[in-house]
């Protein structure tokens, strides 16, 4: 009971030192917390529950996964209501799941009473303003903004994006608008482009494409550099992926996802997305990067193939990407030139000593090759393959680095290396 | 009588320098920390062992404070090694967990850190924060991106259409 007392003068305390949320919860709170007296312990458990579902929630909410967002919410609300607690951030948050789900009319009310519950509730606003310009209210829209403009604190956490609605609504209204950029927190507009190309240099392809529909200078800005461009990269390598290969067994599960997502062409990456990537990048692609996880389709490396040659210095093929074996020496063969510096063939099946003899005259200037688990790939071949070029160049080829981890050759490497 | 046993810390003679910033606050750090900033480093190397003040005209105390606070926990870091054919992209999501606390801060701080370590040339400070930065745009749609940064859609509807079309592969999944 003491501790029940204690935590609730701590809320208190918070919501005076700001809060608007807190506040809000707070004064609901006060009524209740009167004509429950002496379940103050029951209580608290009750509160912590509600916080639990509400953060389930949210988590729910960022994966997108509305639906049981909403489910979440919906159990929150009714546990807060049974117990007389106005909730204005549970409503804020179901309603932001409903209309994600398209229950615009819920989503209102539900915005409305965030607002009954806080003045201060920006994002109950912001909600019910984008609903309203949604559905071909603008002006009545713009008031409502207006309104949450004047009511809520400059600082809160929702007045910044209340107001980049405002411009987005008023350019529904008057489409010659034009808004003034976001200096504050505008990455584009902030830092210098330099800083911005190393920061959009990070992302992959799938990224890159969202981020020219962000607006309409972050596409001008993404367009103007050929360089992000260069690297063909298709999903980005994901951590669990990583985790998940330590497993046993994984590799034929893996397999079997692969196969049933290249029947669904899910990872297929479309034409005008390469063709994107080829207009964008002046013709100067320089790496090809499959990691693990994404699939490579007929389709999309005859759209490859059919572009002029890039200038690839680096050939990626990740370890579980899906490509069929037909599909690799096409690959091989089409990018095999004089500047490439780097392959990567992991625990590829099919990759044999006719492909290693291909890789050695085809490209003599390789200085990583990565071929570990590649059982099939006789060492001695790979000498053969490559020591014409080791004693006529007195043996300063190219090559630095050698993975063959996983190899039944392995020893014989060792053998080898300590005798040259 | 001590509690500790064991030899005493050897006394290392810290040379320390002086910085001040654009609002005229002043920081004292030791030399292996303001080497970590190659601007610093190269000042420091033309003026020798000096006992003014130098002057950081482009950040302000608030973030100063914030940069040598990373200096100092990563001053006893192997130095970066460069390699020069090190064309890789590099991985976004490989953030040491001090770092992730580190570059908890608002949008504007961020900002802020990764311009002056722009400014001061601390290129791992700088990696950190266009990694952040990257993140916070990776996995999310273009919406969610303009709200991340406050940017107002100012596309027209048929080219909102035209993009829609377009990244149609991008959004699912």
């Amino acid at each position: 009971m003491f501790v029940a007392g204690r935590k609730r003068k701590a809320q208190q305390s918070d919501g005076a030192a700001g809060g608007a949320r807190v506040r809000a919860r707070t004064t609901a709170l006060a009524p209740a917390a009167a004509a429950h007296s002496g379940t103050g312990v029951g209580r608290q458990r009750i509160e912590a529950e509600i916080d639990r579902l509400y953060l389930l929630g949210a988590e729910n909410a960022r994966e997108r996964q509305h639906r049981t967002a909403l489910d979440y919410y919906n159990r929150a609300v009714a546990l807060a209501k049974n117990e007389g607690i106005e909730d204005a951030r549970l409503y804020q948050a179901r309603s932001h799941a409903l209309y994600k789900l398209g229950e615009f009319g819920r989503a209102m009310d539900d915005a409305k009473d965030a607002i009954r519950v806080d003045e201060g509730a920006a994002a109950g606003y912001t909600r019910m303003a984008v609903i309203l310009a949604a559905t071909g209210k603008p002006e009545d829209a713009l008031a409502v903004v207006d309104r949450g403009l004047s009511a809520v604190d400059g600082q809160a956490a929702g007045y910044a994006y209340m107001e980049t609605q405002r411009m987005s609504i008023q350019r529904q209204l008057d489409p010659a608008y034009v808004p003034p950029l976001n200096p504050r927190t505008d990455p584009a507009v902030r830092l210098p482009s330099d800083l911005v190309v190393l920061i959009l240099c990070l992302l992959d392809l799938r990224a890159l494409i969202r981020c020219r529909g962000v607006a309409r200078h972050w596409m001008a800005l993404i367009d103007a550099v050929p360089i992000l461009w260069s690297r063909l990269s298709y999903a980005p390598p994901d951590q669990a992926e990583e985790l998940l290969q330590q497993m046993p067994g994984y590799a034929k599960l893996r397999r079997q996802q692969q196969q049933q997502q290249q029947r669904q062409g899910r990872c297929r990456v479309p034409d005008w997305a390469l063709r994107h990537v080829f207009e964008r990048s002046r013709g100067g692609l320089s790496a090809l990067r499959i990691p693990d996880g994404s699939a490579m389709t007929v389709a999309t490396l005859d759209t490859l193939l059919g572009h002029r040659r890039p200038r690839l210095t680096c050939m990626d093929i990740g370890r579980t990407a899906g490509l069929a074996p037909a599909l690799l020496t096409r690959v091989l063969s089409w990018g095999l030139s004089a500047q490439l510096t780097e392959i990567r063939l992991p625990y590829r099946e099919q990759v044999g000593d006719n492909a290693m003899a291909a890789i050695a005259s085809g490209a003599p200037a390789l200085r990583v090759l990565d071929i570990s688990g590649c059982a099939k790939v006789r060492v001695k071949q790979l000498f053969r393959a490559w020591n014409p070029m080791l004693e006529d160049a007195c043996g300063s080829t190219a090559l630095e680095e050698l993975y063959i981890n996983d190899h039944p050759g392995a020893l014989e490497l060792l053998v080898f290396s300590t005798r040259h | 009588m001590s509690a500790v046993d064991g030899p005493e810390p050897p006394v290392v003679q810290q040379i320390m320098v002086k910085l001040v910033s654009s609002d005229n606050e002043e920081f004292e750090v030791s030399m292996a920390v303001a080497e970590l900033s190659m601007l610093l480093k190269n000042m420091l190397g033309d003026l020798g062992e000096t006992e003014d003040a130098i002057p950081l005209p482009n950040v302000t105390g608030k973030v100063l404070a914030k940069v040598i606070e990373y200096c100092e926990h990563h001053q006893n870091d192997p130095p970066l090694i460069m390699d020069e054919y090190d064309d890789v992209p590099k991985r976004a999501d490989d953030i040491a967990p001090w770092d992730e606390m580190f570059m908890k801060v608002d949008q504007e701080m961020l900002f802020e850190i990764l311009l002056a370590s722009n400014y001061m040339d601390i290129k791992p400070l700088l990696d950190l924060g266009c990694k952040t930065v990257a993140n916070m745009i990776r996995g999310k749609s273009a919406e969610e991106i303009r709200k991340q940064f406050n940017i107002v859609n100012d596309f027209t509807e048929e080219e909102l259409a035209q993009i829609k079309k377009e990244n149609e592969w991008a959004e699912t999944n």
